[in-house]
């Protein structure tokens, strides 16, 4: 055997193990879906699915709580992902400095993000009460606002999941900001404050574009992250009330594990996935078009 | 002598090793409360009948009727499972269920409570061969009173809840609806509940007359009894204003903390709630029932119940019978529904001294002689969803409770009709 081939062949033996978990585990599930997505199948039918073509998708075009998720998961995705991104850069811009307690301010920042979800949707659900008592209502009173009920008024719940998930997820975004800060060369800040720049200045038109291929990446994984919000709504809310809080991934859940349409549930995340992509594919070309103007 | 002794242990263990082994799975269940109960009453099973049991507990956080479906899908579903009624009627639609009629004798089935053991015949009317088939054998039930502060009660001089109709339900609800400490913020309300659940609001529509479904199985929401039912729960929120806020979509077991918090005077929850509640509260608390109708007398609560199924795929019935007949033995039912503050579902248990003379489980068997439990339709869980919603679009104040009520049961009798449940 001649040498290249065998040293290709000990690099698949590496890579086979990971290729296997990925196709038994990922790639056959999401191939088996896209198929049951033309079948009607119920997981308890112990019988064969039956092929329906593209009855799922025509139906799921006329089912208006899947439009109604879908126009939630676009709210919440509006709220959540810019301003997730921006508290994540202002807090990675103040806590790139030198400072006393830097590291602690840091992690204090970041460890929500790395908690359980389901416990800190517990918490929240406290703080968000809606008895006069509830911690947010009493805060709000000391301004003469009267309580509100941030998790039970269809006008407010999903902005109240969104808060909390801002809250978790800004801790994680900064990490990532930080670490491209690092790798920004020191000159260009000399350079610029020989010149007189401002800090706002030098953040604006230094940092923010030097660190833009994070801000790409944020941006793609938020938008994803938030089109596939599940837990917190599960537990805060269960979609309700009515359905104010209900996103495509809780609504396929309640389809497929609930009332046992596999079928109609697996054409849901296939139109959940051809959004997201259509979605990563323009912020691409988005971000691409910005860096050939700058 | 020697290799005699070694012969007898090689059998042994060759007879241990074959010993048939069933697999039970146990939804909920509480590591502290009633799991080291049911662990004591499967090993004396296991000694006595040498048959092993596998036991898998798998907590509600858990999703355990989620686990089973795949577990059926996959071909490895247990022999004997304890699942949340109604969802036997979910699994027997897709015959996935062993009917118990052969395999349960009937003076076991004699001791049940009639209407408990009811709710475990199947129906519907596919599959053909299991109508009218018994599907599950109820564990216990919990039906639903009032359970309330009795210090608040006294506070504000309003008798316990006990026969009363739905005119003193708002007069005591209103009463109890108070700013304490004078600050122009009401402390405590009247009633605590939450149209998350549509067995908060359902009951209101049964003691009105009216019904979810009728005998074929069309919805009746649009009905003048249910419209009754649901413009008085409506009432109780924006008329009287005597619901906590955000009862829109609260979790019951915040709905709970607010009562041991004394921050709601009463609501409506099950007998393991009132267990919880008992420890923290002590003689504050108290069970009563829940209002009657003025016209109808009725005074309806929601029963739901904890129910044992034997799966079609299991390969050893008997074996799984048997161990249902032991866990639903008088005794070891009373045993373990001490334990846990719900009602037996057999009547001789519920005579049993430890429930007939302790005041707070009595009321619950009271509260059980006018009760109901949700719909048994395979559909069920789409039916409450959508009731749900519709209701909760009501009390926010986005539709009229009559156009809530229309939309559910245009959008039900629709996907009844695609389903082909009616015609």
């Amino acid at each position: 055997m001649r040498k290249t081939a065998r040293e290709a062949l000990v690099s698949y033996s590496f890579c086979l193990p990971a290729y296997l978990i990925f196709t038994v585990f990922i790639f056959i599930p999401i191939l088996w879906s896209f198929i049951l997505s033309f079948f009607d199948y119920n997981i308890l039918t112990l019988s064969a699915p039956r092929f329906v073509g593209l009855y799922n998708y025509t139906k799921l075009i006329k089912d208006q709580v899947f439009w109604v998720s879908l126009r939630n998961n676009a709210l919440y995705s509006i709220v959540y992902v810019p301003i997730s991104l921006i508290l994540g850069f202002i807090f990675a811009l103040l806590l790139n400095d030198n400072f006393p307690g830097r590291n602690f301010f840091r992690m204090a920042i970041f460890i929500p993000s790395v908690v359980s979800l389901v416990i800190e949707s517990i918490i929240w659900m406290l703080i968000f009460s809606a008895h006069p008592s509830g911690v947010i209502n009493r805060f709000i009173r000391i301004f003469g606002i009267p309580p509100q009920g941030w998790l039970s008024d269809p006008r407010l719940a999903l902005f109240s999941v969104a808060i909390f998930m801002i809250w978790r997820s800004f801790g994680y975004n900064m990490l990532l900001y930080l670490a491209a800060m690092q790798n920004i060369p020191a000159e260009l800040y000399e350079v610029a404050e020989l010149d007189g720049a401002k800090p706002w200045q030098k953040a604006l038109h230094i940092t923010l574009p030097m660190v833009k291929p994070t801000t790409f990446f944020l941006t793609v994984t938020s938008v994803i992250d938030s089109f596939q919000i599940f837990t917190p709504i599960y537990i805060m809310t269960g979609g309700g009330p009515g359905y104010s809080t209900t996103t495509v991934v809780n609504y396929l859940y309640q389809k497929g594990f609930q009332e046992f349409a596999m079928g109609y549930a697996s054409a849901m995340s296939y139109i959940l996935f051809i959004i997201l992509v259509i979605l990563t594919v323009i912020q691409r070309k988005g971000f691409r078009a910005e860096q050939i103007t700058l | 002598m020697r290799r005699c002794l070694a012969l007898i242990a090689v059998v042994s263990l060759a007879l241990v090793a074959w010993a048939t082994e069933i697999t039970f799975w146990f939804s909920g269940g509480d590591p502290t409360l009633d799991l080291p109960i049911v662990k004591q009453q499967i090993e004396e099973f296991e000694k006595a009948t040498g048959i092993k049991v596998n036991f898998v507990v798998i907590p509600w956080a858990e999703d355990p009727h989620m686990k089973l479906q795949v577990a059926i899908a996959s071909g490895k579903a247990p022999d004997i499972a304890k699942i949340g009624s109604p969802f036997e009627h979910v699994l027997a639609r897709y015959g996935v269920l062993e009917p118990l009629d052969q395999l349960i004798p009937t003076e076991v089935l004699n001791a049940f409570i009639p209407a408990v053991l009811e709710d475990s015949r199947y129906t519907a009317e596919i599959p053909a061969d299991l109508r009218g088939k018994l599907i599950s054998i109820p564990y216990f039930t919990d039906v639903r009173p009032i359970l309330y502060r009795k210090d608040i009660f006294e506070e504000r001089g309003v008798p316990a809840p006990l026969d009363w109709t739905w005119d003193d339900f708002v007069k005591y609800a209103q009463q109890l609806t108070f700013d304490r400490d004078g600050d122009g913020q009401i402390d405590v309300y009247g009633f605590g509940t939450s149209a998350h659940y549509a067995s908060q609001f359902v009951i209101f529509v049964w003691q009105a007359g009216g019904k979810v479904l009728d005998e074929n199985g069309y919805p009746l929401f649009t009905s003048p009894e249910f419209l009754e039912g649901i413009k008085f729960y409506w009432d109780l929120y924006h008329t009287y204003k005597v619901v906590q806020p955000g009862a829109v979509d609260a979790n019951l077991a915040d709905v709970r903390k607010m009562l041991a918090e004394g921050k709601i005077a009463m609501y409506i929850d099950c007998g393991d709630s009132a267990k919880v509640l008992y420890e923290e509260l002590g003689d504050k608390l108290g069970v009563g029932l829940l209002p009657r109708h003025p016209r109808t007398g009725k005074y309806t609560g929601f029963s739901g119940a904890d129910a044992f199924v034997i799966l079609k795929q299991s390969r050893h019935k008997q074996e799984a019978a048997k161990l249902l007949l032991w866990l639903i033995d008088k005794d070891h039912m009373v045993e373990y529904c001490k334990a846990v503050g719900f009602t037996p579902a057999r009547a001789d248990a519920v005579a049993d001294p430890a429930f007939a003379q302790d005041p707070i489980k009595a009321m619950f068997a009271r509260q059980l002689e006018d009760s109901q439990g949700w719909i048994k339709h395979p559909e069920a869980s789409f039916i409450a969803r959508t009731l749900r919603v519709e209701v909760q679009e009501a009390l926010a104040g986005n539709k009229s409770v009559e156009e809530a009520l229309k939309s559910a049961q245009e959008a039900v009798v629709s996907y009844l009709k695609e389903k082909g449940y009616i015609h």
